[in-house]
């Protein structure tokens, strides 16, 4: 994964420098915005971590300059400010994901990794976290070698999730996705196919939560 | 400022209180104008109708019929007594029942309609150029062989009278206009005077240092100091708060002190130790500490923000339950790998109502930070196998025969719960039920902040589930204002 | 020229335009400025010319209106004399005639003029001297007196050697009757009837005392004789014809005294009536302005102290008349007072009884 990470503070990107190394990743540093936005137009990256306050160009006019020039590199900000609202504002902006600092190093890598697999992954054809691989091309799901059989309705359901990962997923929304015109929806019936689900790929980092009352939410456990 | 503000005092007291009885006294004033205008009308033409009245007496007296003819010898006192009038013309007229001039100065017209009458009427007329006040009286006599009235006319003009109106009224406007301005001196000495203790209480305010905070001398009158007895309740409400904050910072560096010095602690331990295996103990040690050092600065400054928001009295229209839905999607997804058992209910009627059922008015941010306090204290005082209900419905209260409704948000939890008595002390700050969790004691004390601010309800109670149940109780906005 | 020299010049015009006056309002009419035309000043600049009409002698007053022509060359008097009921009922026919050929009005019947204020004749003035003039002798701030002159009695002193002078009016009804032979035929005063000073003399006698009708039962007895002026009284006087003028206005006959020897006056103990000169300025004047200058004159301390310096009338300001009044000045001056009290012997009616009886017991038969 090659990645760049913007960020003025010497002491923290020192630390996250060293922490990708060691995972194996390719990351580049910049500590100045107008830099930063100078090395994007002359290299592709696979993500970028984007801190807010930054000299020259903060993180905002940085980002929307990305995405003025139709750069879709994965975007995860991260932010010191405690207000909720910088958060929306950077999403709104057109980063992918945020993190607020302090952050768990873990969680950091396992985020990026989420992102840069969701691009990666859409461009093999190939979705792949831990033991688990699935195929978007053949519909096949392997769990730690083994191929699982998966169902027609259980595969959409797989497919949903691993578009809309640690998202609160309704009911409605998944008899939406799911269900045809013809068919008719039954939330016994989503709740039935998830149990299944769950069961043919227990053992795989993927985790499905339900929350009752409002939903599911997809997630893959790679911390 | 500070002259801006004397002004303003100025203005507000004195002037407003002199305007004010400046426009009574002037109404009066007018009153009493208005009133000695007619009484000295009244006056001049009761004096000088007397001397009309006298003179015509006097005339009449000397009317007498003499075989069969009026003869009138008018007497030198009865234009005398008019001369007393002295710088007014007289024009008369003695004549006959019918009209017969007897003698005359003029050809004076006589009243209308006159009947004959011993006593005397009054008119005003306009005569030769000038306005004139007649009168007529009458005087039956009796001869031989005839009996007749004979009518004595006066006119006379009117510069006595109207100097005498003129003199009266002045006279009386004088000595109202004295009382009026004597009047307004007395109440501007009062003004004064009842100002003075206020000037005292701002003189005293302005000089006091600004840690000072001994109570204001009570002085009378009663009206005053009671307002310095708000001043001190003020003043000492003021320092309990000072006070509050104080031991606030105190605390707040207590508690970064003691967790920052733990955390210095553990990685000393750690860089002397020898044993890779008792090394990464050390370290994982030192990893939770910090762990928890952070958490209570995210709280403290989430502290500092609801209450700077809440100054800041930043209000908007908020859909509750889209609210609660967003905090959800990013609460939960940190718990995913938990078996915390959640479970959302938000009552149909909300879910489904119109566009205003879930409406309150408030700071998102602030009741974001609220309801994400409540969930994630249930999270971390609970059990792993914890339960989470998470409710929203509305309710209706009904006060003094009008009704209100209200939105409840309860969180019930299956943790260790909270003791009644308790209850109250957990909203304290930096109070932690002292179970050896790392919660920061501040947690349940945003969620107060907040609560207050909105002026919104915090209720604690114990949950069917058998933990505590945090009941937030927001009034519903009942017609959304677009924003 | 004196006044003895212009009296018998003017009498029989006037006395013919007091019987008719509505009729010979171009009666007599003494152009001052003809005589002094002569006066370089005059053209200097264009001359206003006010109309006076007055009761007054115009050789008493001359010398006064000369005064003022000079210190105002811009003003031109042109001096009208008439007798007081002709000066009366010539304002009057003015009045309705509105005639504007008159500034301002002098009389000396005082009566007759406050009648015609009354009548609201008269413009108002105000003048600072105002105050210089007792309250008695001002009314309305329209009419002003400006002279002071004592109503004596005139006698002549040769015929009237051997009697003591009455100090009282009781005193003189005592000495007509206890000599009635000596006094039959030569007491003489004005005519009431024609006259409208005497008029008021004798209304003035019958206000202030009671003793009036023994003085009037006396002069009736001793066969009063009437005249119309004045000059004629002490003409009459003079020469013997009478012994004693009754009822003579003071100014004339302090002149006549001071220049005839046979001509004594004498004033009353009891009380001395007190007549001034007033002068009121026409409501309808066209020359309001000057009019109001020549009567400001009359008031002011110049013109009073030219009157008293150089004219026979005695001046109304209290230091300068005490320069023309008798040696003898008695403390009884009684001076008419203006005001609305004169308008009681103006009464038609009861003008009219009076002059029934004024004309039963003065006029001769033949005259009536």
């Amino acid at each position: 994964m090659r990645v760049l990470f913007v960020e003025d503070n010497m002491a923290l990107a020192e630390t996250v420098v060293e922490r990708f190394r060691k995972e194996g990743h390719v990351i580049d540093h910049e500590s100045d915005g107008d830099e930063a936005d100078y090395i994007l137009r002359q290299k592709q990256f696979d993500l970028i971590l984007l801190d807010i306050n930054l000299p020259g160009r903060n993180g905002f006019e940085l980002l929307r300059a990305i995405r003025a020039r139709n750069l879709d590199t994965p975007v995860l900000v991260l932010s010191a400010r405690s207000e909720i609202d910088d958060r929306v504002v950077g999403l709104d902006a057109g980063a992918d994901d945020y993190m607020t600092k302090p952050f768990d190093f873990r969680e950091l890598i396992a985020r990026c990794r989420a992102l840069a697999r969701r691009k990666s992954g859409l461009a093999r054809n190939l979705f792949t976290a831990g033991n688990f691989t699935f195929d978007w091309g053949t519909k096949l799901a392997n769990v730690a070698g083994k191929d699982i059989e998966l169902r027609n309705k259980e595969v959409q359901l797989l497919e949903l999730f691993l578009t809309s990962l640690d998202r609160v997923l309704t009911k409605e929304e998944i008899a939406d996705k799911i269900y045809n015109f013809d068919e008719t929806p039954s939330f016994n019936a989503i709740e039935q196919t998830i149990t299944r689900l769950r069961k043919k790929l227990d053992g795989s980092p993927f985790l499905i939560k339900t929350i009752r009352g409002l939903g599911y939410i997809g997630h893959m456990d790679e911390t | 400022m500070k002259h801006a503000s004397k002004r303003l005092t100025q203005k507000s007291m004195r002037h407003r209180l002199i305007l004010s009885m400046g426009a009574g006294f002037l109404a009066i004033l007018t009153v009493i104008c208005i009133g000695l205008w007619g009484y000295a009308q009244q006056a001049a033409n009761e004096s000088y109708d007397r001397l009309l009245h006298g003179a015509a007496l006097a005339i009449l007296e000397r009317a007498n019929l003499a075989s069969g003819e009026v003869r009138v010898d008018i007497p030198y006192s009865a234009f005398e007594i008019l001369g007393l009038a002295k710088e007014d013309r007289v024009f008369y007229r003695i004549f006959t029942q019918d009209d017969e001039t007897i003698t005359a100065s003029h050809n004076l017209r006589p009243k209308a309609n006159y009947k004959p009458s011993e006593s005397p009427v009054y008119w005003d007329d306009a005569f030769s150029g000038e306005s004139v006040r007649f009168m007529q009286q009458a005087r039956f006599l009796t001869g031989d062989n005839r009996s007749l009235w004979v009518i004595v006319q006066f006119g006379q003009t009117c510069i006595a009278r109207h100097d005498m109106i003129a003199e009266l009224f002045w006279r009386g406007f004088a000595v109202a206009l004295f009382i009026t301005v004597v009047g307004l001196l007395f109440v501007w000495i009062a003004i004064n005077s009842a100002l003075h203790p206020l000037i005292d209480v701002e003189q005293n305010l302005r000089q006091r240092d600004i840690s000072d905070f001994t109570p204001l001398p009570v002085t009378p009158p009663r009206e005053v100091a009671s307002l310095v007895l708000s001043i001190n309740g003020f003043i000492s409400r003021l320092k309990n708060n000072l006070d509050h904050s104080q031991i606030f910072i105190a605390d707040v560096t207590h508690q970064i002190r003691t967790a920052l010095s733990a955390l210095q602690g553990q990685l000393e331990l750690a860089s002397k130790e020898q044993s890779p295996e008792l090394l990464k103990g050390r370290i994982e040690k030192a990893e939770r500490q910090n762990r928890q050092t952070i958490h209570l600065t995210n709280q403290l400054l989430a502290h500092a923000m609801v209450i700077h928001r809440a100054d800041q009295k930043i209000v908007s229209d908020i859909h509750l339950a889209d609210l609660l839905k967003t905090v959800l999607q990013t609460l939960l997804r940190e718990h995913v790998k938990s078996d915390i058992d959640f479970s959302v209910n938000i009552a149909p009627d909300i879910e489904n109502g119109g566009k205003t059922a879930d409406l309150i008015a408030g700071d998102s941010i602030s009741i974001r930070e609220a309801i994400s306090n409540v969930i994630d204290n249930a999270i971390k005082h609970g059990p792993a196998n914890n339960r989470i209900d998470i409710s929203l419905f509305e309710h209706t209260l009904k006060l003094r025969g009008r009704e209100r409704k209200q939105l409840i948000l309860q969180v019930d939890d299956a943790g260790p719960g909270i003791p009644e008595e308790r209850r109250a002390k957990v909203l304290e700050r930096f109070y932690t039920t002292g179970t050896g969790n790392d919660g920061s004691g501040l947690g349940l004390s945003i969620v107060d902040e907040v609560m207050r601010s909105h002026k919104a309800q915090l209720r604690l109670g114990h949950s069917a589930l058998g933990g505590l149940s945090v009941r937030m109780i927001f009034t519903r906005k009942t017609v959304g204002i677009p924003t | 020229m004196s006044a003895q020299s212009l009296f018998p010049l003017i009498s029989p015009l006037s006395a013919c335009s007091a019987r008719s006056a509505k009729y010979m309002l171009f009666a007599i009419t003494v152009l001052l400025t003809a005589m002094l035309a002569a006066i370089p000043a005059a053209f200097s600049q264009e001359k206003t010319e006010i109309d006076i009409w007055s009761t007054t002698d115009t050789a008493a007053f001359e010398s006064v209106i000369r005064a003022f022509e000079t210190a105002n060359p811009d003003i031109e008097i042109a001096y009208h004399e008439i007798t007081t009921n002709a000066l009366f009922e010539h304002v009057l026919y003015a009045r309705d005639r509105k005639d504007t050929a008159i500034d301002l009005v002098i009389s000396s019947a005082m009566d007759l003029q406050v009648k015609l204020v009354n009548e609201g004749l008269a413009s108002p003035f105000s003048t600072d001297r105002a105050g210089a003039t007792p309250s008695w002798a001002e009314w309305r701030n329209e009419l002003y007196g400006f002279t002071y002159e004592p109503i004596v009695l005139v006698y002549n002193k040769e015929a009237f050697r051997g009697y003591p002078l009455p100090k009282t009016h009781s005193d003189l009804a005592d000495l007509l009757i206890n000599n009635l032979p000596t006094f039959e035929e030569k007491v003489g005063t004005y005519d009431a009837a024609s006259s409208g000073a005497g008029y008021l003399f004798f209304t003035q006698d019958a206000i202030q005392s009671d003793k009036i009708f023994r003085v009037i039962e006396a002069l009736s007895r001793a066969k009063m004789r009437t005249y119309d002026y004045t000059s004629a009284i002490l003409d009459a006087v003079a020469s013997g014809d009478l012994i004693l003028g009754y009822n003579v206005i003071g100014t004339y006959a302090l002149e006549r005294a001071s220049k005839d020897p046979n001509v004594g006056i004498f004033q009353f103990k009891d009380y001395t009536i007190v007549m001034s000169r007033t002068a009121f300025i026409y409501k309808h004047s066209r020359k309001k302005r000057e009019a109001e200058r020549f009567l400001e004159f009359l008031l002011s301390e110049t013109g009073q102290e030219k009157m008293a310096r150089d004219s026979a009338l005695i001046p109304i300001s209290p230091d300068m008349r005490r320069l023309k009044l008798p040696a003898d000045s008695t403390n009884a001056y009684l001076p008419i007072k203006m005001g609305i009290g004169l308008l009681t012997y103006q009464d038609p009616l009861k003008r009219r009884y009076f002059l029934d009886v004024w004309n039963s017991i003065f006029k001769k038969p033949e005259e009536q």
